[in-house]
């Protein structure tokens, strides 16, 4: 080896290899970085402690996307418990590994089956399972007469549930009001699949920037009041905890971890289109591409700024939990003397209140009804 | 195109497309439900009494131009009972307010209302003009928007008037929302959404009546009405929060225009959520008590660095690096608040020590509950011992003998050209 | 086969963007008939025009962004919001008045 002068400088935290990457600004070497994030992530876990015995294994759901971030979560997590069964014969907690599947198109189920074979072969440890999101059409949490559509998808249900969910998609007046609908449809689904299987809690692989992104885009669709039970880790309104591990990476960190374990992850991986061809005058844009395409760039340049903004959110105190009105679509509180938009501040027109010709109905909070209404 | 017939009355040909929902509607509807909504935020949030006098803040800009012009329009049409009054600010600044007083004065005898012009100079003795002298301008953004909060309120206060309604509409509240959100700054985030600040303890009380009503409804009305208004130059440097903010909300209100709405909706939930502590106000008062600190509700462009902030979020970046490494890399901090950048503002900060492996020991700092009293120089309600203004003005009265010797030197050889080249033409990019 | 034929429009700056025309708020000008490629020209082609002929401030974002209007501003044809008449599709006739308004500045 000859003695070329390299400019890489060196790793930070071991002080021996040559850094090639950085976390903020400081120089890293690869086994370090990956290190760094491994930590991060099970030292959140060890937040999650729970009451009862510690002998016996907790189990958790998890959620499976197929994106970068969930596919770095079970990578980690298996090497947790793994080690942990090497050193002491058992573990902190059990995965039940679950891929809610939102193609509606035969082939591409087909496709999503596959990769999620994968899955089970790379890390055979965990239960997986499937499952279509039209299954959320036949929870009964969610109340269909609060949305007033003239064909509830409860009914007629002779059609297959895949039809039906398409058809229910179909009359949501905008991009954002679909996505948001097959959002809410998403969660309420793994909470019923979390408790069916005795989960009481929910992991997710939602990174910083994915954190940030949310806090910002349900801000936007009128949710506000909801943040706390959206991001923060902990108990949420359904009666299962919602943990988010990765909180605390970032999401560009979260996918070159991906490429760094071996053997890489990127195979496993669906890859998300880039977002600089999304373009606010597109009709099929929505407010969640607009945020993501946001943070895309904060992220970049000010990653500490979007760790504040999680931080942040995470200190608002979420209202006190009465048994009074919950939105008959996401469950969540709505506050007294409104229904979804009517008898607000700002609805400045005191003949808005929707036309309620059924009889008793459940009601809507604000963002759920901004979706349905328009 | 086959032309459509107006949503509400059916009979007129619709030329407007509502921002806020894109119903179709002809001219005198548009301005009909206009005016109606307006009186609906004041009437339901018992915004004035009968017999109340009311300073409208005016800076010729199309905001207040339409607020005056419609609060005329429902106080006559409602019987509000309201005596109305035109307060203008003179920050001294040659070549910039010169076009908008004079809007201002043509809206007094357009609106017949007596108008009040106050300027810095009478306030605080010292213009926006002779202030850049001295600080440069770099940081004079900071001295304008404080001494424009005061001098509103002051303005006021040598008029007998303690009730000042300004035109910040949905549009400024949503990207104060985003804005504050970005920041982390929580308490701001309690205060900006409710539609009146101080309350019958308060000397000079504010609101916004507009605080529902769509900026581009507001451009769309004054076109309509052919309402007299001046535009000056702001441009928000996309590195300030304000700027990233607002662009942000253009995009989504094309995506979906109730948006905007939407983020008002969400920033007052959100203002019940944010815990006691750290705002130092009880959870009851706070849609309707906040503080007159100098607060973000006043950064509209002045013209001579409407590229102020730029680098805002760089500085903070920077600083919140610096934190984390303060802090150690291994440590789990759970709660922590940034404190305020341009130190204008005492932010509560709350810490609670999480497990550590680094060197360091975080310190707790204690909250630092905000509360009124009168500033010791000038008597002016503040949090502080001294308000900010006399805090600023000490400041500069220190250099004040150096600077009066460059003015007679220098005289008209101030930024003041420099202000209107950038202001009209970018000269070789 | 070039149509000489022209004929006149107003156009409107207002809320600011006459900044961006030195200053003009109203400008009448001459527009041929047909467009390069022989179709009726649009308002379309009009933003178009605006921008690379007869703009000379170089903040050509601050106008069009992405080949359309910025989502700032505001555009009326005849007193009419221009989305009810086609939005850049629609076909100008003579002596349509075009109004731009900016909505993004302070007052």
């Amino acid at each position: 080896m000859g003695s070329i002068e390299t400019s890489a400088p060196t790793c930070i935290k071991c002080k021996e290899n040559a850094s090639t990457l950085q976390i903020r600004s400081d120089n890293i070497c690869q086994s370090c970085f990956c290190q760094y994030v491994t930590t991060k992530a099970v030292k959140r876990m060890e937040t999650y402690k729970t009451r009862g015995s510690t002998k016996i294994a907790k189990k958790m759901l998890f959620p499976l996307s197929f994106g970068s971030s969930s596919a770095c979560l079970l990578h980690i997590l298996d090497q947790h418990i793994t080690s942990q069964y090497k050193r002491m014969n058992r573990a902190a907690f059990e995965l039940h590994v679950v891929h809610v599947d939102l193609y509606l198109d035969a082939v591409d189920r087909k496709g999503s089956a596959e990769l999620l074979e994968k899955y089970k072969t790379r890390f055979p440890r965990h239960t997986y399972s499937s499952i279509g999101l039209e299954e959320a059409l036949s929870l009964d949490t969610i109340d269909w007469s609060s949305l007033g559509l003239l064909y509830p998808p409860d009914v007629e249900s002779e059609k297959p549930a895949i039809e039906r969910l398409q058809h229910l998609i179909a009359a949501m007046p905008s991009a954002t009001s679909k996505a948001d609908i097959l959002t809410t449809l998403l969660t309420r689904l793994l909470v019923s699949v979390a408790k069916k299987n005795d989960c009481e809690a929910t992991i997710f692989g939602d990174s910083t920037t994915r954190l940030a992104e949310k806090t910002l885009t349900e801000t936007a669709k009128g949710r506000g009041f909801s943040l706390p039970w959206q991001v923060s880790d902990g108990i949420s309104t359904y009666g299962v905890a919602f943990n988010y591990p990765l909180r605390d990476l970032l999401k560009k960190e979260l996918v070159t971890f991906s490429s760094m374990i071996s053997p890489p992850l990127t195979k496993f991986i669906i890859r998300q289109e880039p977002s600089s061809h999304i373009s606010a005058s597109s009709k099929q844009t929505t407010i969640d591409d607009l945020m993501a395409q946001y943070f895309e760039s904060v992220e970049e340049n000010f990653p500490s700024i979007v760790a504040n903004v999680v931080r942040t959110t995470s200190k608002l105190q979420p209202l006190t939990w009465e048994e009074t009105n919950s939105c008959g679509l996401c469950g969540l509180p709505v506050s007294e003397g409104t229904d979804g938009i009517f008898g607000w501040g700002g609805d400045q027109n005191s003949d808005s209140r929707v036309n309620r010709e059924h009889g008793e109905q459940g009601i809507l909070c604000y963002g759920c009804s901004r979706s349905v209404n328009g | 195109m086959a032309p459509s017939i107006c949503a509400i009355c059916e009979v007129v040909r619709a030329l407007i497309i509502r921002p806020k929902n894109h119903q179709k509607l002809c001219k005198a509807c548009f301005i009909a439900i206009f005016e109606a909504e307006i009186h609906h935020t004041i009437t339901t949030t018992s915004l004035f009494s009968p017999g109340d006098r009311i300073a409208i803040g005016a800076s010729g800009g199309k905001d207040s131009t339409v607020l005056a012009s419609v609060l005329k329009t429902l106080n006559e049409r409602h019987n509000y009972g309201l005596d109305l009054v035109l307060l203008s600010i003179d920050e001294g600044i040659k070549g910039y307010r010169d076009d908008s007083l004079e809007t201002v004065k043509r809206n007094a005898v357009q609106y017949d209302m007596p108008l009040k012009i106050v300027g810095y100079d009478e306030l605080y003795g010292w213009t926006m003009d002779q202030v850049v002298e001295v600080i440069g301008k770099k940081g004079n953004c900071t001295y304008c928007g404080v001494f424009r909060r005061q001098a509103l309120d002051r303005g006021a206060k040598m008029l007998g008037i303690n009730h000042v309604v300004t035109g910040h509409n949905a549009d400024d509240v949503a990207e104060t929302i985003l804005m504050n959100l970005l920041r982390g700054d929580l308490p701001r985030l309690a205060r900006s959404t409710s539609i009146m600040t101080g309350d019958e303890s308060s000397e000079v009380r504010r609101s916004k009546p507009l605080k529902y009503a769509y900026e581009k409804e507001i451009v769309l009305y004054a076109h309509h009405k052919k309402l007299d208004y001046f535009t000056t130059e702001c441009l928000y440097s996309p590195e300030a929060f304000r700027g990233s903010a607002r662009s942000l909300i253009k995009n989504l209100e094309r995506v979906r225009p109730s948006a905007i709405l939407d983020l008002v909706r969400s920033g007052e939930d959100m203002a019940r959520l944010v815990p006691e502590a750290v705002t130092g106000i009880s959870q009851c008062k706070i849609q309707k008590v906040s503080l007159s600190s100098a607060d973000d509700e006043d950064t509209s462009g002045c013209g001579t660095n409407g590229r102020s902030g730029g680098g805002e979020m760089a500085d903070m970046e920077k600083k919140l690096q610096a934190d984390e490494d303060a802090v150690g890399r291994e440590v789990d901090v759970t709660a922590k608040t940034s404190s305020d950048n341009d130190g204008l503002h005492t932010d509560a900060v709350l810490l609670k020590l999480g497990k550590k492996t680094g060197p360091k020991t975080k310190m707790v700092k204690k909250l630092t509950r905000q509360t009124l009293g009168t500033c010791r120089v000038c008597g002016y309600m503040s949090s502080q011992e001294i308000c900010k203004a006399c805090t600023l003005l000490e400041g500069l009265n220190k250099n004040r003998p150096k600077m009066e010797i460059e003015i007679d030197i220098k005289d008209e050889e101030s930024s003041i050209p420099r202000i209107k080249m950038e202001g009209v033409v970018q000269a070789g990019g | 086969m070039a149509s000489e034929d022209k004929f006149n429009l107003v156009v409107e700056f207002s809320g600011g963007l006459e900044l961006l025309f030195s200053g003009r708020r109203k400008l009448t000008i001459s527009v041929p008939i047909k467009d390069n490629e022989g179709q009726a020209v649009t308002v379309g082609w009009l933003v178009h025009y605006l921008c690379n002929e007869v703009m000379e401030d170089s903040r050509k974002n601050m106008f069009v962004l992405d080949g359309h209007v910025c989502p700032g501003i505001l555009v009326l044809i005849n007193d009419a919001d221009w989305e009810l008449e086609g939005e850049a599709s629609y076909a100008l006739q003579p002596n349509d008045n075009v109004l731009f308004v900016s909505t993004l500045h302070g007052g």
